[in-house]
C-alpha cells in the first residue's frame, strides 16, 4: 500500500453534447503503484484521454476523487493544481503541442517561466535531456523545423525536464513511424527504470504491450486488467 | 532571472504575429500622439490666455475710436500696426481729471518696414519712462534685475524676435542695441520691440531719411497711440469706464477683462472641440484595442491552454497577457509621444503663429506632467483593454482548449 502513488476512486465524468449528457467514465477505480509503466487501451471515445486529464488535474471529475500521495487533488485550488501540474503529475497531450515561437531548448525549459526558477537548480539540464533524446543538435531550432517524431520527443523532453513523479501520455505514438514508435517506447521504459510512474493512454498494441500493467477501458465503462 | 524569462516568453508571444503587433502599436501610438498634441495645445492656449491677462498690466486701455484700430491684432496676433490720437483729445482727457484713475500710461505704436532698411517687420511700443507702470516692471521681472534698458537708444525685444550675436538690429537704416529680451508670452507682444520715446524720435528720423512719409504728420512728443489706466483702489473698472464716458468723447474704451474675455470665448469653443475629439479618440482606441486583444488572445487560446497544462496558474496567464499588452502599449506610447514631440516642439513658432490666439507652450513642469499623464494613459491602455479577454481565457477549460488545436 505504501507504493501506491495514485488512487483513483469512483471517478465519473460526462460531457454535455448538444442537448444530452454523454457519460464517458462511470465509477472508475484504479490504484497506481510508483515506478510502473501502465498502459490503458481502449477504442476511441471510451474515455482514455478524459481519464488522463482528470488524473493530470486538467479537469475535475463530476464525482469521485484522485488521491495523490495520500491527498485528494480534485479539491485543490487553481494555484496548487498548477504547481502539481508543473512537477508532480505531468501530462503530455496527443497533439504535440509546443510554443512555436520558442526554440526547442526554450520549449523544454518552459516550466521555469512559471516556476520563477530559470536556473533550473536540482534538475537535469535541458541540454542533457535533449542529448539523451537525440535532439541536442536541434536545441536552437524553432519547432516548425522538427519532424513528427522529433516533436513527440520534444514534448517528452519538456516533461522530463519538469522532473515529474507521474508522467501521463495521451497517444504518444500517434502518427509516428515504427522507428520513432520504438524510440518513444524505449524512452518510457528508461523513465520507469528511473522511478517515474508512466501512464499511457493508447490504442497502439505495441505501446500497450510494453507496459508493466495493461488496463482496458471499454464502451460499457468497465475497466479491467488485461495484461 | 525570473523577469528575463517572462520577458522572453512575452517576446515570443509578440513575435508570433508581427502585423497585429505593429497594428496595436500604431493604435496606441496614434492615441498618445493625439493625447499629447491635444493636451499641449490646450495647455498652450490656457497659458497664452493667462499671460495675456497678466501682461496687459492695466485695467483699461484707451485707443482712438475708429475701424482702423486693430488693438487685438497687435496684442494677440502680433500683426504690426499704428494709430494715433488727436493731441487735443489727449489734452482733454488729462484736463478732465477723471475720478477713480490711479495711474495713466502713454504708449506710442510704430511699425517697422518690410524693406531692406529694416531687419524685420515688427511692432514698436514706445513708452514714457516717467509714467510707465506696465512695461518697465515686466522688463525688470524678465531680466531679474533693475537696469536702464531703454536709454541710449537701447531696445528690449519680445521672445520671438531673432537677436543677432552682436545684439544690433537695424530699423529704418539706424542700428539699435538690444539690451534685453523678454520672456515668452504666447501673444503678439512676443513680436514687439519696446523703446523709450527718444528711440521713437530716432526711428521717425530714420524713417524720414529712408523716404517713408507716414510719420510726417506725427510728432512723438504730442501724438500717442494708447492710454493705459490703472483704477484707484475703492473704484470698480465699470465705474471708471462710466466716468470716462461721461467726461470725454472720441475714445475707444477697452477693458482688459474684455480682451481676455473675448479671447477666452474663442479659445473655449476650440478647447471644447479638442476635448470632444480627445475623448472620442480615447474611446475609439480602447474599442479597437479591446477587439484586437480579444482576437489575439483567443487565437492563442491553445497556447495558453498548453501553458496551463504545463503548470501556469490562471493568475500567471493573466499576468502574461497583461504584460504583453503593456509592452505593446509601452512601445506605442514611446513612439506616439516621440512623434508628437518631433512635430510640436521644432515647429512651435509656426504653430503658435497659425492658431492666431494667445499660445504659450507648456513650461518644463507642465510638460513633465503632460508627459507623465499621457504615458500613464498610453501604457495602461493595453492592459486595460486586454483585461477582460485575459480573465476569460485564463478560465477556459484546459483540456477542451488543448483539444481545439
Amino acid at each position: 500500500m505504501s507504493d501506491t502513488i495514485l488512487d483513483i476512486k469512483n471517478i465519473s465524468k460526462s460531457y454535455r453534447n448538444k442537448r444530452r449528457e454523454v457519460a464517458v467514465l462511470k465509477d472508475l477505480n484504479l490504484a497506481v503503484t510508483q515506478g510502473l509503466f501502465y498502459g490503458i487501451k481502449g477504442d476511441s471515445g471510451n474515455g482514455k484521454s478524459t481519464l488522463l486529464s482528470i488524473i493530470g488535474g486538467l479537469q475535475k471529475p463530476d464525482e469521485g476523487a484522485v488521491i495523490y500521495n495520500g491527498k485528494d487533488i480534485t479539491g485543490l485550488d487553481d494555484n496548487s493544481l498548477a504547481v502539481l501540474r508543473r512537477h508532480d503529475i505531468v501530462y503530455i497531450s496527443q497533439f504535440q503541442d509546443v510554443i512555436p515561437e520558442l526554440t526547442v531548448a526554450e520549449n523544454v525549459r518552459i516550466v521555469d517561466y512559471f516556476d520563477g526558477d530559470v536556473t533550473g537548480s536540482g534538475k537535469e539540464s535541458a541540454e542533457d535531456i535533449l542529448s539523451g533524446l537525440g535532439l541536442f543538435d536541434l536545441k536552437d531550432e524553432l519547432p516548425e523545423t522538427l519532424s513528427g517524431g522529433e516533436l513527440r520527443r520534444l514534448t517528452i523532453a519538456r516533461a522530463i525536464y519538469a522532473a515529474p513523479k507521474v508522467l501521463l501520455l495521451d497517444e504518444p505514438t500517434n502518427d509516428l513511424d515504427s522507428t520513432n514508435k520504438q524510440l518513444v517506447i524505449d524512452i518510457l521504459k528508461k523513465l520507469t527504470a528511473r522511478g517515474i510512474t508512466v501512464i499511457v493512454a493508447t490504442h497502439d498494441d505495441n505501446v500497450a504491450d510494453s507496459a508493466d500493467v495493461i488496463y482496458s477501458l471499454n464502451s460499457d465503462f468497465s475497466f479491467n486488467i488485461c495484461g | 532571472m525570473k523577469k528575463r524569462g517572462i520577458f522572453k516568453l512575452i517576446r515570443s508571444q509578440l513575435s508570433g504575429n508581427t502585423v497585429r503587433f505593429a497594428g496595436l502599436v500604431t493604435v496606441v501610438g496614434v492615441l498618445c500622439f493625439v493625447l499629447f498634441t491635444g493636451t499641449v495645445i490646450i495647455t498652450s492656449l490656457n497659458n497664452g490666455l493667462s499671460t495675456l491677462g497678466e501682461r496687459m498690466g492695466a485695467d483699461i486701455m484707451l485707443v482712438p475710436l475708429g475701424e482702423e484700430v486693430n488693438t487685438e491684432g497687435i496684442l494677440i496676433k502680433g500683426e504690426p500696426g499704428y494709430f494715433y490720437f488727436d493731441p487735443e483729445l489727449v489734452d482733454d482727457f488729462y484736463a478732465a481729471d477723471i475720478e477713480g484713475i490711479d495711474k495713466i500710461e502713454r504708449q506710442f505704436f510704430l511699425q517697422s518696414a518690410k524693406q531692406g532698411c529694416c531687419d524685420m517687420s515688427v511692432q514698436f511700443i514706445g513708452i514714457n519712462e516717467d509714467d510707465d507702470f506696465t512695461v518697465m516692471p515686466w522688463i525688470r521681472e524678465s531680466m531679474n534685475r533693475d537696469g536702464d534698458y531703454l536709454s541710449d537708444l537701447g531696445i528690449v525685444v519680445g521672445s520671438d524676435i531673432d537677436v543677432p550675436e552682436d545684439h544690433q538690429l537695424k530699423f529704418y537704416g539706424h542700428h539699435y542695441n538690444v539690451t534685453g529680451q523678454l520672456e515668452e508670452t504666447g501673444t503678439g507682444l512676443d513680436y514687439t520691440v519696446f523703446t523709450n520715446m527718444d528711440t521713437i524720435v530716432d526711428l521717425k528720423q530714420g524713417a524720414i531719411e529712408q523716404g517713408f512719409s507716414f510719420l510726417n504728420e506725427v510728432d512723438p512728443k504730442t501724438n500717442i497711440s494708447s492710454i493705459l489706466i490703472k483704477v484707484k483702489d475703492g473704484y470698480t473698472i465699470d465705474e471708471v469706464v462710466h466716468n470716462i464716458r461721461a467726461s470725454v468723447d472720441g475714445f475707444q474704451i477697452i477693458e482688459a477683462k474684455n480682451i481676455t474675455g473675448s479671447v477666452e470665448g474663442s479659445i473655449k469653443g476650440f478647447v471644447i472641440l479638442l476635448y470632444i475629439l480627445l475623448v472620442a479618440i480615447i474611446i475609439l482606441s480602447y474599442i479597437i484595442l479591446a477587439i484586437t486583444f480579444k482576437l489575439s488572445v483567443y487565437e492563442k487560446a491553445s497556447q495558453y491552454a498548453l501553458m496551463r497544462g504545463v503548470g501556469a496558474s490562471k493568475k500567471q496567464i493573466i499576468r502574461l497577457i497583461l504584460n504583453e499588452a503593456a509592452v505593446i502599449s509601452g512601445i506605442g506610447t514611446v513612439c506616439g509621444i516621440a512623434f508628437a514631440a518631433i512635430v510640436l516642439f521644432p515647429f512651435k513658432t509656426a504653430i503658435s503663429g497659425a492658431v492666431s490666439m494667445p499660445f504659450l507652450f507648456p513650461n518644463a513642469l507642465q510638460t513633465v506632467v503632460i508627459l507623465a499623464g499621457v504615458a500613464i494613459l498610453g501604457i495602461s491602455s493595453g492592459p486595460l483593454s486586454a483585461i477582460i479577454s485575459a480573465g476569460k481565457i485564463s478560465k477556459a477549460p484546459i483540456y477542451q482548449s488543448q483539444r481545439s488545436l
